[in-house]
């Protein structure tokens, strides 16, 4: 069990300074990922999923906690140190259109990171090299020489995603990789991330902001609110039950193309606020329908509710008749 | 009887480079209460279509090519630019994508809203404002906002001052351009639900554009699919999600994760839409489609059943034979 | 079944496709071309380059050949641009003036730009108090209306070509180094910024690989349209007397001197100034199309 544990983030937390206050960005996040896994994190816009991502890569510099990363700590890691480590973990981004520099063609973009690392010896070598990433995501060999700007969205993802493989790493955190694309190119896309996993035992951290997405392609799932795990179990079970009733809400308010489903509607009243300086109490309690006093009052723990099932609400057990 | 239609509209936009054939032959129609959901892949036309609807195309490149757009058994397309003034905003009125980009960043939007009024009603000043102050209640923005700047709102508070100034005037059909894309899905059903309920209030008739067969599902009375620039299916409600006839709207049912089934693998229609600058020979969707063969051609919408329209030559008149 | 097939591309047919290197700049330049403004614009700036780096060769005369007795004369087959209140040729001493003219303009287009792009980057990049205290002290210099700052310096420095230039540089480094770091702090809240640094670059090499390269577009345009005031600046400064001196022929000097007989004979004046005015057209269209061509979205 300790020995497949890829990744084990505990406690993190990311603040930022803005000029009303601390924004607790991450507040006290802890979850692990094992190999061949994925993580995903669901949550709205603003609920801190990105910078997860983007403190566990070190993009940028985490408040406190420790992430760990084959036993090794993260956190107190120098520049040289993860210069070596960016090379296991790896990021593919969101938008295709800005995550690639417009100035280069398709070969420089996925040789960039290979040149980084030296990792090729000789023209030959670095040219057999691109040619085996772009088969591998399905990039035709015509585009070597294209430029992003002649490419449509699902092909520079194809690209972003060729750039991060070519470190070979074990981790990549997928921030809403096909959150701008179609529906149709968004499966071919999601396919691809699977075999991918299938064939190198990659972890992933796939962050999204779409349930049925993050169902398809997650083994965990862990929702986010206002920088805080609300509830975290394994994808079958969050979709058989959600015992927090923003994991409810959530889920109600995604529209379903079907005409024949049944749902209880559950609206969601007011908005999600930033969590500067946030008071104690649970993060929810100005949307939740079910709030007490006690929920304002004292910030929930994530309590394991069922087996491998975590939520940080006082009244799930209430509320769910458990 | 329809009040609203449009008659084999067909848009191009003209470059000096080349035509892009952006809208092909694309008829609807609309009824009063209705709403016809338009849905479609990015570059599929939607957006041009809504565009022509009001004549507010870019001037250098756009162009109409055939067709007109019925509004009460007048041709929008051969109407003055005066009366089209009148139309634009006061019987037919817009919601756009990105809230930030429809609102003038440097006004108040209670005064933007009541200018909206102004431009369509003759009325005082102060009877505008105060009808401005009584939409932003309906949308359930407290009137007291109204001497807000637009930065000040959150995204879904932005849509909803939007929607307030498009439901200002109480026009006949509402173009919702993608309303929710920008927003949250919490934030997207409250946007929803406030537009439904106010469409009923109103009276108002509904063209809303959008990619999401989920939204489709729960707000649309008929729908349209799109695909390179024309309408490939158009049926009831019933008609597109029980019996889905086209191989692309099959395709598009396939490839979106169910939220109720597992499914081990999606099934990504292959390849791409073709360049609207370059559509293929015959069926646009052939290159992609997995029925097709050599015979396939280029189709008109055929009738399969009462109301149910396919552009596809492989479904014949009693059902679908694709399978 | 390919992997290709599996991911549903259909894209790669058994044929190897040649490689073709189709960069942006062919773009650039297609577009270019279609503009005939811009191309008027460039041929004229074209042959202006030339007549002045070939004036030794083309000049009719040696451009300080005096001849008293055939001063003021007016525009005919021996003399196409006249005499002047010397004798010498007009037309030669426009072609010699236009190489001072010229070169005078380069030479403050190449001071300006190196010292506004290390200014420009090092703020723009590092950010902070470096940040600041570049944009303070070009700020300090922006506050001085330009002109009268290349008078204060060039009486300063003297006259001279270099002193010219150096004159002219300093008021235009503070736009540029604007340009330039606005520019870098676009290019540097792009994602591929994050992206680079995520795929293990470091910062010299984001700088150069990543952020550098997206100023070379402002940066070409301002050049472009710079030498043409630049050539207005130093033609204006050597038409008060200062900058380049007399006898070396130079645009506004020429100008200068031909304005004192304007009443009485037109052409002294009035081909200097023509020079100028076709400069500042040509290279003014050329810089407004290469605007147009490098960033179409502007006019569409």
């Amino acid at each position: 069990m300790i020995m497949s544990e890829l990744l084990e983030v505990k406690n993190l937390k990311k603040y930022f300074k803005t000029p009303h206050g601390m924004l607790h960005a991450v507040d006290d996040v802890t979850f692990s990922i094992d190999k061949n896994k994925t993580m995903g994190v669901v949550g709205e816009s603003g609920c801190g999923k990105s910078t997860l991502g983007r403190a566990i890569l070190n993009l940028t510099p985490v408040t406190s906690g420790s992430v760990r990363f084959e036993d090794k700590e993260l956190t107190e890691m120098g520049k040289k140190e993860w210069h070596e480590q960016r090379r296991d973990m790896q990021l593919i981004f969101q938008d295709p259109f800005s995550s690639l520099n417009p100035r280069y063609c398709v070969r420089e973009l996925i040789a960039d990171p290979l040149k980084v690392y030296h990792l090729c010896k000789g023209k030959g070598e670095l040219e057999k090299r691109i040619c085996e990433l772009m088969d591998t995501v399905g990039l035709a060999r015509r585009f070597m020489y294209a430029y992003p700007h002649e490419l449509d969205g699902g092909r520079r993802q194809r690209i972003g995603v060729a750039r991060a493989l070519s470190l070979n790493p074990k981790f990549i955190v997928c921030d809403e990789p096909v959150s701008a694309l179609d529906v149709s190119i968004q499966a071919q896309i999601l396919n691809l991330l699977m075999d991918i996993q299938d064939e190198t035992g990659m972890a992933y951290l796939f962050i999204t902001h779409d349930m049925s997405v993050v169902k398809h392609i997650s083994d965990d799932i862990m929702v986010m609110y206002l920088g805080c795990t609300v509830e975290r179990a394994s994808s079958k079970e969050l979709f058989l039950r959600q015992l927090h009733p923003y994991t409810q809400g959530l889920m109600s308010a995604i529209p379903v193309p079907s005409i024949h489903y049944e749902k209880k509607r559950q609206i969601m009243k007011g908005e999600l606020v930033s969590p500067i300086e946030p008071k104690p109490g649970c993060r929810f309690a100005a949307r939740c329908p079910h709030a007490k006093d006690e929920c304002r009052q004292t910030t929930p723990a994530l309590e394991e509710v069922l087996p491998d099932h975590f939520v940080a609400c006082h009244r799930v057990r209430e509320l769910n008749s458990l | 009887m329809a009040f609203f239609e449009v008659k084999d509209l067909t848009i191009h936009y003209e470059t000096s480079e080349e035509e892009i054939e952006a809208v092909n032959h694309v008829s609807f129609s609309i009824d009063e209460g209705e709403t016809l959901g338009l849905v479609g892949e990015t570059g599929a036309g939607k957006s041009t279509t809504a565009y022509g609807i009001l004549r507010i195309l870019p001037d250098r490149t756009g162009r109409y090519r055939s067709g007109e757009i019925l509004y009460n058994g007048k041709d929008i397309l051969k109407m003055e630019e005066h009366e089209m003034k009148n139309i634009r905003g006061g019987e037919i009125s817009m919601i756009f994508q990105d809230p930030m980009t429809a609102l003038n960043p440097l006004m108040r939007v209670g005064d933007q809203i009541a200018e909206a009024v102004l431009l369509h009603n003759k009325c005082s000043k102060a009877e505008a404002t105060r009808r401005a102050l009584e939409m932003l209640e309906t949308v359930g923005i407290d009137p007291a906002r109204g001497e807000e700047f637009p930065y000040q709102f959150s995204g879904g508070m932005q849509q909803r001052v939007v929607i307030a100034m498009a439901l200002a005037c109480s026009p006949k059909l509402l173009l919702a351009d993608e309303p929710t894309t920008a927003l949250d899905v919490t934030i997207q059903a409250q946007v929803l639900d406030l537009m439904n309920d106010l469409k009923k209030k109103f009276k108002s008739a509904m063209l809303l554009i959008t990619h999401d067969l989920g939204i489709v599902a729960e707000n649309c009375d008929k729908v349209a699919i799109m695909y390179a620039g024309e309408i490939v299916e158009y049926g009831t409600l019933e008609h597109i999600f029980d019996n889905p006839m086209h191989p692309y709207t099959n395709g598009l049912f396939n490839a979106i994760p169910s939220l109720d089934k597992d499914t081990d693998r999606l099934n990504p229609i292959p390849g791409l839409m073709p360049d609207p600058a370059n559509l293929p020979e015959g069926c646009n969707f052939a290159p992609r489609c997995p029925y097709a063969n050599e015979n396939c051609v280029q189709q008109e919408l055929k009738e399969v059943e009462q109301g149910h329209f396919v552009r596809c030559c492989r479904v014949n008149g009693r059902g679908n034979d694709n399978e | 079944m390919s992997k290709e097939m599996r991911h549903g591309g259909r894209e790669n047919s058994p044929k190897k496709h040649k490689q073709r290197k189709h960069s942006q700049w062919r773009d650039v330049w297609f577009r270019l071309r279609r503009n005939k403004l811009a191309m008027v614009g460039m041929i004229i700036a074209a042959i202006l380059v030339l007549l002045a780096i070939f004036a030794p060769l083309l000049a009719p005369y040696d451009y300080t050949e005096q001849n008293i007795l055939g001063r003021f004369q007016y525009p005919n087959w021996q003399h196409l641009f006249g005499t002047d209140h010397l004798g010498r040729d007009t037309l030669s001493r426009v072609l010699y003036g236009g190489r001072i003219s010229l070169l005078t303009s380069v030479i403050a287009l190449i001071i300006s730009m190196f010292v506004a792009v290390i200014m420009g980057t090092v703020a723009g990049f590092f950010g902070g108090t470096v940040d600041i205290i570049i944009m303070r002290i070009l700020d300090v210099i922006g506050a001085v209306p330009s002109m009268f700052l290349a008078i204060t310096i060039s009486a300063a420095l003297g006259s001279g070509v270099v002193q010219t230039a150096i004159a002219i540089a300093i008021g235009n480094i503070g736009q540029m180094a604007r340009l330039v770091r606005g520019s870098i702090l676009q290019s540097r809240q792009q994602q591929y910024v994050e992206s680079a640094f995520a795929t293990g670059s470091g910062n010299i090499r984001i700088m150069f690989k990543q952020v550098l390269p997206n100023v070379l577009s402002p940066l070409i345009i301002t050049a472009s349209m710079g030498i043409g005031g630049n050539i207005s600046a130093i033609s204006g400064l050597s038409f008060i007397g200062l900058g380049v001196q007399p006898p070396t022929a130079e645009w506004g000097n020429l100008m200068n001197t031909g304005m004192d007989y304007i009443r009485e004979y037109w052409p002294q004046a009035i081909f200097p100034g023509f020079a100028i005015m076709l400069t500042l057209f040509a290279f003014n269209c050329f810089g407004d199309g290469l605007r147009d061509a490098l960033d179409p979205k502007l006019k569409q």
